[in-house]
């Protein structure tokens, strides 16, 4: 087996736009060829949140439109990216929020702080109506405390499991008591009439806890920061760390005051971020944003999405959607080889007729490929004869986005 | 510094190929000479390990068992007075804490019956009643006051009813499926459950009764995992993505659409040139893992075309049992096709009958016996029937009294099974004139057994392997020999 690298320069390009964007097109490649690494890597991380916000629709397909929008028509979207990334890893499902409207406001709070703050984040979250309803914390008194989102927000969101006992969990349950969510103007409140409002014993401390205050705790404590740490060392290495690496990182990253930037600065300028060009699959989002940029595919078609297996604000549960090899099974594959038949490709796309192998494998952002999937490709000639060069033009976008390189990052 | 407890096998894995959620990092996020061989076990084949809250339940059993019918129609047993052989152990509703020592009669071989295939060739076809079903107006106490009082003009028309038995009868549109050897399992729902939807469906969905937190792995995934040889498919939802296949190690497969698997076996131009292309390409990282899901997936497709019966779209099958029917005719294909399904997920959406109960509740009965029925056809015609067993579920049932033209959400609620089960009532009904704090019919099986009874007495998988506490299946079945 050999490895083609079609040019060094956008090789380079490629990997640091597959991983810190959610694009892959030749517009931001040859962007980012033309520049050092140094300043292709200050380009894509040092950019400029957008602040425009998610439509107040009732159907959750339309802010889901207007996001993907955004994504195709962004081409430095480093802050989607992270966007996607910290709902994947603290979810929310629609069906269980009711009003949709509440879907463009967790989406807004998470794009405004997706580049910032993690502690800032996390109190966005903690307050907002849609993970209120998500983790039934819209219900949840001093009375009747309900524990849904006590206990993920320290199993899952931060410190995760083996450091909080139940007692802790039931204490933070107390503590966060009394939020409301207004059914009639989605305003979040706290109610301080069902609120505990008494002091607890949380992670040793006694006190009259909060909800800001037990999220304040949750971020001091040295297992987030190296927790949520190695998530994002993975989210754009493909690589896990061991134990100590992740100590480590967790405890540089508190010293950065969980800010975001500083620590992709670090996880993208390591080593293991160029190590390998292909380094874990692409999940359904990322193969989708992907193709959707390079096919065209009509954003009011979010359906797409949710046949590729990874529709935003529909997690399988509050765990969020598999990472890794998930995305290499046959039901994965089964389902990104039944979009490359269920779109009309001649109607979107003008150049069919007159794409070249290597046209192709730059439009798709491939310069670094198997020569296998270079002589499957080239191998299509063969049909130039029988089908014609509509169809094997056709067929060459097909079989490039159904190869190992494009669904890899 | 472990590398000496990998095998080869083991090491050629790349350590990303162990992690399939962003929360495995904490476990089993290590380079490969960092992961011992336990973190390699618990990461890879991932198995409930939870502490349960619900004590005292282990050896608990309200049993009712209709000793083998006479026939396997149960409306000619019925008349035949096989319910004389009931061995009642109608005791106190259950409450947690209980123990109760109830004589266990195994289920004898009938010679008229079917009787079950060996473990390894037994199929589950588990069917979600998505909404909460109803379990009496599926299994009808048809001649209660009790309930004919809680439900008024909700009851489903007596004279129509299929008797069961005295006591209860199949809905009036099951007519199909009560000529069939079956088993009723009542009263079985959540020992201390809620009444959301998303919290119940999850619950059974993962099974996890106790809704413990941290249990990711689907019920379903389990299965197939503990019954997986490698097959190109061992778990197949024929109702799209569903969670209860969530995490498995087998491959698990979800179709939406039959049409689906066009591509991969459609003879126009573009088609084959694509599959051997694709089936080509091979080389470069990770590609050997896809190389192998297109040969999977492209084997499946050879399998389940060379099978499809397009007159199938014309059937009462799917023209009555509409989206079920449509699952069903693909879960049939697939199982006909011999690839390896073993754990069948389907899905009959619509049962959350607030308003309209009694019309929206009948149609849908109506469609579960067409699709059923045309199903369990299938299979006879195929020599397979000894091999499936087709089972519901449902979130939870609805409320005992009827608020107005609806039900709201309830508790407990009655299920049913189809296949070489030794047909007869098990479990102990939700007593009518007793019901919980919400008005709800209380749970007298726990649902975790149910599933126990899925796992262990129908496919033979270790109950306390893939439900925590090890919960005791209720024994449907002739033992295997």
């Amino acid at each position: 087996m050999g490895l083609e690298v079609r040019d060094e320069g956008r090789a380079q390009a490629a990997l640091l736009a597959r991983r810190c964007t959610l694009r892959s097109d030749p517009d931001l490649i040859e962007q980012l060829a033309g520049l050092s690494r140094d300043e292709a890597i200050s380009a894509v991380l040092n950019v400029e949140p957008d602040t425009s916000t998610a439509p107040r629709s009732d159907k959750s397909d339309k802010i889901m439109e207007w996001w993907f929008t955004r994504i195709r028509d962004t081409p430095k979207s480093l802050q989607d990216r992270m966007t996607f990334f910290w709902h994947s890893i603290i979810p929310t499902h629609r069906y269980s929020v009711g009003q949709q409207e509440l879907i463009a406001y967790q989406l807004d709070m998470i794009r405004a702080n997706a580049l910032g703050n993690f502690r800032e984040l996390l109190h966005g979250f903690i307050s907002d109506g849609a993970m209120l309803l998500y983790l039934d914390a819209d219900n949840s008194s001093g009375k009747r405390p309900n524990e849904n989102l006590a206990r993920e927000l320290m199993e899952l969101f931060t410190i995760g499991v083996g450091q909080y006992k139940e007692q802790d969990v039931r204490a933070a349950a107390l503590a966060m008591s009394g939020w409301r969510v207004d059914k009639d103007n989605q305003k979040v409140t706290l109610d301080t009439e069902r609120m505990y409002g008494q002091p607890v014993t949380f992670l040793g401390d006694t006190a009259t806890w909060d909800a800001h205050t037990i999220v304040d705790r949750l971020c001091d404590h040295p297992a987030t920061a190296a927790r949520i740490g190695s998530m994002v060392w993975y989210h754009f290495t493909g690589k896990a760390l061991g134990s100590d690496a992740r100590t480590e990182l967790g405890s540089w990253w508190q010293g950065q005051n969980l800010d975001v930037g500083p620590l992709l600065d670090r996880i993208v300028r390591s080593e293991a971020f160029w190590a390998d060009h292909y380094a874990r699959p692409r999940t359904g989002f990322e193969y989708y944003t992907a193709a959707q940029k390079i096919l065209q595919f009509e954003p009011e078609k979010v359906w797409r999405a949710r046949s590729l297996g990874q529709m935003p604000y529909e997690p399988p549960n509050v765990g969020g959607w598999p990472i890794g090899d998930r995305w290499l099974s046959p039901d994965s594959v089964l389902r990104r080889g039944e979009q490359m038949f269920s779109i009309s490709l001649e109607r979107i796309r003008d150049d069919l007729k007159t794409t070249t192998v290597d046209d192709v494998l730059t439009a798709c952002g491939m310069w670094v490929i198997s020569d296998e999937t270079r002589s499957a490709l080239t191998n299509l000639d063969s049909y130039l004869d029988d089908l014609g060069p509509d169809a094997v033009g056709q067929l060459r976008w097909r079989v490039a986005l159904s190869s190992p390189e494009f669904q890899l990052q | 510094m472990t590398d000496q407890l990998l095998s080869p096998e083991e090491l050629t894995e790349s350590p990303e190929s162990m992690i399939s959620s962003y929360h495995d990092l904490d476990y089993g996020g290590h380079l490969v000479d960092e992961v011992s061989a336990e973190q390699l076990v618990s990461t890879t084949r991932r198995r409930l390990v939870l502490g349960l809250a619900v004590g005292g339940l282990a050896g608990y059993g309200v049993f009712r068992y209709t000793k083998s019918a006479i026939s396997s129609d149960p409306l000619k047993s019925e008349l035949a007075g096989a319910s004389t052989a009931v061995e009642d152990a109608a005791g106190p509703v259950l409450s947690v804490g209980d123990t109760m020592e109830v004589e266990q009669p195994l289920p004898v071989a009938d010679p008229e019956l079917l009787t079950p295939a060996p473990f390894d060739q037994r199929v589950l076809v588990l069917i979600e009643l998505e909404g909460g079903n109803d379990g009496q107006s599926t299994v009808v106490p048809y001649q209660a006051g009790a309930f004919h009082d809680l439900r008024g003009n909700l009851v489903p028309e007596v004279g129509a009813v299929h008797a069961f038995d005295d006591e209860v009868g199949l809905h009036p549109n099951l007519g199909q499926l009560a000529q069939r050897q079956m088993a009723i399992v009542e009263g079985v729902g959540p020992v201390d459950g809620v009444l959301s939807h998303f919290v119940m469906a999850e619950r059974w969905g993962m099974g996890n009764m106790a809704g413990e937190g941290g249990v990711r792995a689907g019920f379903l995934a389990r299965l197939a995992d503990a019954v997986d040889t490698g097959a190109a498919v061992t778990g197949l939802s024929v109702a799209g993505y569903t969670p209860r296949f969530n995490q498995s190690d087998a491959a698990v497969l979800s179709l939406e659409r039959p049409n689906q698997l066009n591509y991969l076996t459609k003879s126009d131009w573009i088609y084959p040139a694509y599959r051997r292309s694709v089936g080509a390409i091979g080389g470069g990282p990770m590609a050997s893992r896809l190389t192998n899901s297109w040969n999977q997936i492209f084997s499946i497709g050879r399998s389940m075309g060379a099978v499809s019966n397009a007159d199938d779209s014309e059937s009462p099958m799917v023209k009555e049992g509409r989206d079920l029917g449509r699952q069903l005719l693909m879960a049939a294909t697939a199982i006909k096709a011999d690839i390896g399904v073993r754990v069948v997920h389907a899905r009959l959406s619509g049962f959350d009958t607030h308003d309209g109960h009694k019309g929206r509740h009948d149609r849908l009965m109506g469609m579960l016996d067409a699709a059923v029925g045309g199903f369990l056809s299938r299979m006879d015609d195929a020599g397979l029937a000894d091999r499936v067993l087709v089972a519901t579920s449902s979130e939870f049932g609805r409320r005992g009294k009827a608020n107005g033209g609806g039900l709201d959400h309830g508790s407990a609620s009655n299920m049913l099974l189809f296949g070489p089960v030794s047909p007869g009532r098990y479990g102990e009904p939700s007593p009518l004139g007793d019901l919980d704090r919400q008005g709800n019919f209380k749970t007298t099986i726990p649902f975790d057994r149910y599933l126990a009874t899925l796992a262990q007495d129908w496919l033979g998988v270790d109950a306390a392997s893939v439900l925590a506490n090890g919960p005791e299946g209720l024994g449907l079945f002739v033992p295997a020999g």
